[in-house]
C-alpha cells in the first residue's frame, strides 16, 4: 500500500512548503550560555541552532547561513561581540541580519555602545527562558515557540 | 643556500650586537601606524624591548584590529614576568571588550606570575572585573586557583559572577567542586540560569 500523498505539497498546492524552522545562531564563548540558550530556543517545532565560539567563527557561520537571528555575547576571545557586529554591519550579505545582544554588562554606556554598532536588541544576563523564547520570537517574526 | 633571516632581538654569532635587532624608536613609533599591517609587524618586534610592558599594554588598550591585539598580547606573554602581568592587569576595567578579554587571556597563559594579580581582581568590588578575573582560571585544573573560586563561589551573590565562575569550574573543577555548586544551588534556588548552570555543571565533572 502506497503512503497517502501529502496534502500540503501534492495536488494543486505544490507550490506550497512549510515554512522553514527559524535558524539562530548563538555566539558566546562560555559553553554553559550557549547550551542554556539551545536549550531554550531548540525545541520541536521551534528553532533550528547553530553554535559559535568567538566572533570570527560567527562571521565564517552568519556567511554561511541563511540565519534569521544571531545572538552574541560581548566578552568574548579572538573578536568580540560589539566588533563581530560591527564587521556583519558592513559586510553586505549579511549586514541586515537581526542581532540580539545578551551581555553582563549593564551600565547606559554599554548599551549606548552595542546601539552604535548596530545591535538591534540588548538584553542583560541572566536571562529566562521565557525572555529568551518570547524576544526570538519577536525577532524574528515566529510564532512565540 | 637561502639567506635565512634572523628573529627580530636574535643576538649575533659571537656575541656582538644583533645585525637584524630593530630600531626601539621606529618600532615603538609604528605601534601607531596608519596600517594595520604595520602596526601588527611593530606589535610582533616588541618582543625585543620588554622595557617598553607599559607602552605595549598602553596600545592594547587603543589597538583595535584584532589581528594586532593578538599579536600584542602574544609579545607581552612572551615578555612575561611580574611587570607584564602588572600592566595587563588594569585592563580587566578597560571599556574596550577585547582588550578586557585579551589581558584575561594573557593573564591566564603567563602562569605564576599572573597568580597576585588574580588573587586581587577575582576579590574586586566590580562584578565586571570579577567575571574577566574567572577567565584568567580557565585552564588551570585542581589547585590553588580552582580552591579560591571555589571558596568565593559560596558567598559571592551577584548571579553573573556565580554563573562566570560555575563556567570556569565546570572545566577545572574536582570531585569535590559538587558540593560548592550543590551550595550554591541551595542558597540561590530561584534563578533559572543558575539552576542550569550548576546542573549541567554537575554532569561534567569528574566524579572520583
Amino acid at each position: 500500500m502506497s503512503p497517502s500523498p501529502n496534502p500540503i505539497t501534492q495536488g494543486n498546492d505544490a507550490h506550497i512548503r512549510p515554512r522553514r524552522p527559524k535558524r539562530l545562531l548563538i555566539v558566546d564563548d562560555a559553553a554553559l550560555v550557549r547550551a542554556y540558550y539551545r536549550q531554550a530556543l531548540e525545541q520541536p517545532g521551534g528553532y533550528t541552532v547553530d553554535e559559535a565560539f568567538n566572533g570570527i567563527e560567527a562571521l565564517e557561520k552568519a556567511l554561511s547561513g541563511p540565519y534569521d537571528l544571531i545572538l552574541v555575547d560581548v566578552n568574548m576571545p579572538k573578536m568580540d561581540g560589539l566588533t563581530f557586529v560591527r564587521t556583519l554591519r558592513t559586510t553586505e550579505e549579511i549586514a541586515c541580519l537581526p542581532v540580539m545582544m545578551t551581555s553582563t554588562l549593564n551600565r547606559d554606556k554599554d548599551i549606548a555602545a552595542a546601539r552604535a554598532v548596530g545591535v538591534n536588541l540588548y538584553l542583560v544576563k541572566p536571562i529566562s527562558v521565557d525572555d529568551l523564547r518570547l524576544f526570538a520570537a519577536i525577532m524574528t517574526g515566529a510564532t512565540e515557540p | 643556500m637561502p639567506l635565512v633571516k634572523a628573529p627580530s632581538g636574535a643576538a649575533a654569532p659571537g656575541g656582538g650586537p644583533a645585525r637584524n635587532t630593530p630600531n626601539r624608536d621606529a618600532v615603538l613609533a609604528d605601534l601607531t601606524a596608519d596600517t594595520p599591517d604595520t602596526r601588527r609587524a611593530a606589535a610582533r618586534a616588541c618582543r625585543a624591548f620588554p622595557d617598553a610592558v607599559a607602552l605595549i599594554a598602553k596600545r592594547l588598550e587603543e589597538e583595535e584590529d584584532t589581528r594586532v591585539v593578538e599579536a600584542l598580547v602574544l609579545n607581552l606573554v612572551a615578555i612575561g614576568g611580574p611587570a607584564a602581568a602588572a600592566a595587563l592587569a588594569p585592563l580587566l576595567r578597560s571599556d574596550r571588550a577585547g582588550c578586557r578579554f585579551a589581558a584575561a587571556e594573557a593573564l591566564a597563559d603567563m602562569g605564576p606570575d599572573a597568580l597576585p594579580f588574580f588573587d586581587a581582581l577575582i576579590r574586586d568590588s566590580d562584578p565586571q572585573v570579577r567575571i574577566m578575573a574567572a577567565e584568567i582560571a580557565r585552564g588551570r585544573v585542581g589547585g590553588a586557583v580552582v580552591q579560591t573560586l571555589e571558596h568565593l563561589l559560596g558567598m559571592e551573590e551577584e548571579i553573573n559572577v556565580c554563573c562566570a565562575f560555575i563556567d570556569v569550574l565546570a572545566e577545572t573543577g574536582t570531585a569535590d567542586t559538587a558540593a560548592v555548586l550543590t551550595a550554591v544551588l541551595d542558597r540561590l534556588p530561584e534563578d533559572q540560569f543558575l539552576r542550569f548552570s550548576v546542573e549541567t555543571a554537575l554532569s561534567r565533572l569528574p566524579t572520583d
